[in-house]
């Protein structure tokens, strides 16, 4: 993030969530921040705490969930002071999110013009007739064919990637600053993942926003990402810019996920793997989060905790041997 | 890889009957499998790829047998599948078994994994006491699960793991050919390397042939000798794996390639000179007529507007179904 302006400032998040066997973290002290126009992937594993740290940002956590941040400030304004009323003001107006399933996030017994339309006078004070042209004028947009007559039907007559993009114009409806997209792309084929990713990429040009983009797949970051945030068992593990990630991952962790994934213009006998599973929130290992996997872990990893710190100028790493480790050249 | 054919597909055929709209109109056919041929010699992958609602699965359960085929031959080492009766099948289950996508829900929860593996030996009448339980623990073992967990239930599993059960109980049985049906979609990048890696493993020590239907590209070329793209219920084309990413024939199979995201940014495409498939996947109650792919292709005319083209050889071993086959491959090296 070099010289852009900061939008979205996020200081020390930790989140909980309380069950029956007590109290489990699931995120553990995640500062970052998001510049004006910046496109920051969010990239893990399941349960790696990505998705509840963005819906944290929202102050959309489920009920047995505690959120703590020294702060979480969104263009200056601090959002963890803020009550709920004055939450949900800013909720669909100065930052809005889209979800992986869109089937699931649209209401099924509510046309598609009425859920637009909703979201566009809730903020504004207009008639339903400036909001409808304006609905009209979003769905064009998002590159919906025959925008008139889809206002007039419900979710289900409409296809995945038409969803998905019905969610966009909701989202942008208010212009918000910031956008949050948790997996938009994953429940989608390949072929409407491509458009969507475009259609992403041109809305955030033309409406100056930032985006948080949340996903697993690391052939879409390579895609669209500026910048990139690898989260590892609740903890930030490496953050670099796209390019920087991409030649030289350093986190043991990264460079795993880079290995095994598929790369379509190389055949490899044997994909690497990372070997073992994701440790169980309840009960995180000692020292390192990633030494019980980690190829390289020696001694001092099983007892002490890297902190995430600056290296090579604008990139982060959490661990204790990365310049030992060297990161090898990505292909 | 040997030469004899294990399977033979020939236009085979599955239709959905759907309720008619209205009260004595006439019913309507989703035709999820539409007139499919193709073989499978002894030993190799075939990756079956394509999007939602092309039929991939179906097929799949047709081969095995879940479902009853329409029309068409399904023939096993030359015996027609499709014509037995449920009783005629049970010998041949033991042959062709399957391994399913989601590994929380082909798992009964209420069973052992001893159990679980156990299951189709004693079934099939193969082993029983003592000697059943050594074949479990060598199967666990086999597929990398640890033996000290024969006793435990599939919820103290993760999905990685509960795949490896649900392969090693497709595997007690020594099949002839397994379908794999979207095997790794539900696990997370890390396990899924472990999984396929298991895959590739034991096709080599116990000489299986798979069927890998799975709708990412990418894991496809991985695992696969040959590969067959479907649209719509169709196979637009087939061909080994090389030649049908360096020289793909059929628009569509271009525009796949084209849609893949590549883990590199140096790579990124630009933006505006990329071609991106338009539109959506059409309804498969009401395929467009001609080429069914025609409405989305960037290269249609009159002739695919009218004629659905057929599938056929344009180059030993590559076959396609276009009017208009793409010359040169545009995606991939």
């Amino acid at each position: 993030m070099e010289n852009r302006e900061s939008l979205l400032k996020i200081e020390n998040l930790n989140v909980y969530f309380k069950t029956e066997n007590g109290r489990i973290q699931a995120v553990k002290d995640v500062s970052f921040e998001i510049g004006k126009g910046e496109l920051v992937a969010l990239v893990g594993e399941s349960g790696c705490g990505k998705s509840i740290t963005s819906l944290s940002v929202m102050g959309l956590t489920p009920k047995n969930c505690q959120v703590e941040a020294k702060s979480i400030s969104l263009g200056g304004r601090e959002l963890t002071a803020m009550k709920p009323d004055e939450l949900r003001k800013l909720r669909g107006k100065e930052m809005a999110m889209i979800f992986q399933e869109p089937l699931t996030s649209l209401n099924p017994l509510f046309t598609i013009g009425y859920q637009l339309t909703e979201t566009i006078r809730i903020h504004n004070q207009i008639s339903k007739k400036e909001a409808r042209d304006r609905a009209v004028e979003l769905l064009k947009k998002v590159e919906i064919p025959r925008p008139e007559s889809i206002l007039k039907e419900y979710p289900n007559a409409l296809s995945g990637g038409m969803r998905q993009r019905v969610m966009i114009a909701i989202a942008m409806a208010n212009n918000p600053t910031l956008l949050i997209a948790d997996e938009p792309t994953t429940a989608l084929d390949v072929t409407i993942q491509a458009q969507i990713l475009r259609l992403m990429r041109q809305l955030m040009k033309e409406y100056s926003a930032s985006i948080l983009f949340i996903t697993h797949d690391l052939g879409v970051v390579a895609e669209i990402a500026d910048r990139v945030i690898v989260m590892y068992a609740g903890q930030i593990v490496e953050q670099a810019d796209v390019f920087s990630l991409f030649h030289r991952p350093l986190h043991p962790y990264t460079q795993g996920l880079m290995n095994s994934t598929i790369k379509i213009n190389q055949s490899d006998e044997v994909l690497d793997t990372i070997n073992g599973v994701v440790p169980n929130l309840s009960s995180m290992p000692e020292g390192c989060r990633f030494h019980p996997r980690c190829p390289y872990a020696r001694e001092d990893c099983r007892k002490t905790m890297p902190e995430l710190s600056a290296v090579l100028g604008n990139r982060y790493v959490r661990c204790l041997h990365w310049e030992e480790l060297g990161g090898d050249q990505n292909g | 890889m040997a030469d004899g054919k294990l399977l033979e597909v020939k236009n085979l055929k599955t239709y959905f009957k759907v309720k008619a709209e209205k009260i004595g109109g006439k019913p309507r056919y989703l035709k999820a499998v539409d007139d499919v041929s193709f073989t499978i010699r002894q030993g190799e992958t075939l990756g079956i790829v394509g999007e939602s609602g092309c039929g991939k699965s179906t097929l799949g359960n047709t081969i095995i047998r879940l479902l009853k085929p329409t029309e068409g031959q399904i023939l096993f080492e030359g015996q027609d599948l499709a014509k037995l009766s449920r009783r005629e099948l049970i010998k041949y289950r033991k042959d062709i078994q399957m391994i399913f996508q989601d590994p929380y829900s082909s798992l009964n929860p209420r069973m052992r994994v001893e159990e679980i593996i156990a299951e189709p030996l004693k079934t099939h009448h193969i082993a029983s006491g003592n000697e059943l339980h050594e074949k479990v623990l060598d199967l666990m073992r086999n597929v990398g699960l640890d033996e000290t967990y024969a006793s435990r239930f599939p919820h103290e599993f993760s999905g990685g793991q509960r795949q490896r059960i649900g392969i090693a109980r497709a595997l007690a049985l020594q099949p002839k050919l397994v379908i794999c049906d979207e095997p790794v979609s539900a696990l997370d990048v890390s396990i899924q390397a472990q999984i396929l890696n298991l895959l590739k493993e034991l096709q080599k020590t116990y000489g299986l042939t798979y069927i890998f239907i799975a709708h990412g590209l990418p894991t496809v070329k991985h695992i696969s000798d040959r590969i067959a793209v479907m649209y719509l219920g169709q196979i637009v084309e087939l061909a080994d794996k090389e030649s049908l990413f360096a020289q793909p024939m059929h628009p569509y199979t271009e525009g796949l390639l084209e849609a893949i995201p590549l883990p590199d940014p140096d790579l990124r495409k630009q933006e505006e000179s990329r071609d991106i498939l338009k539109g959506d996947i059409p309804n498969a109650l009401d395929p467009p007529s001609g080429c069914h792919f025609h409405p989305r292709c960037p290269y249609a005319d009159e002739t695919c507007r009218n004629t659905c083209p057929q599938l056929k050889e344009l180059q030993p071993g590559h076959f396609a179904a276009c009017h208009h086959p793409l010359e040169r491959g545009m995606a991939g090296e």
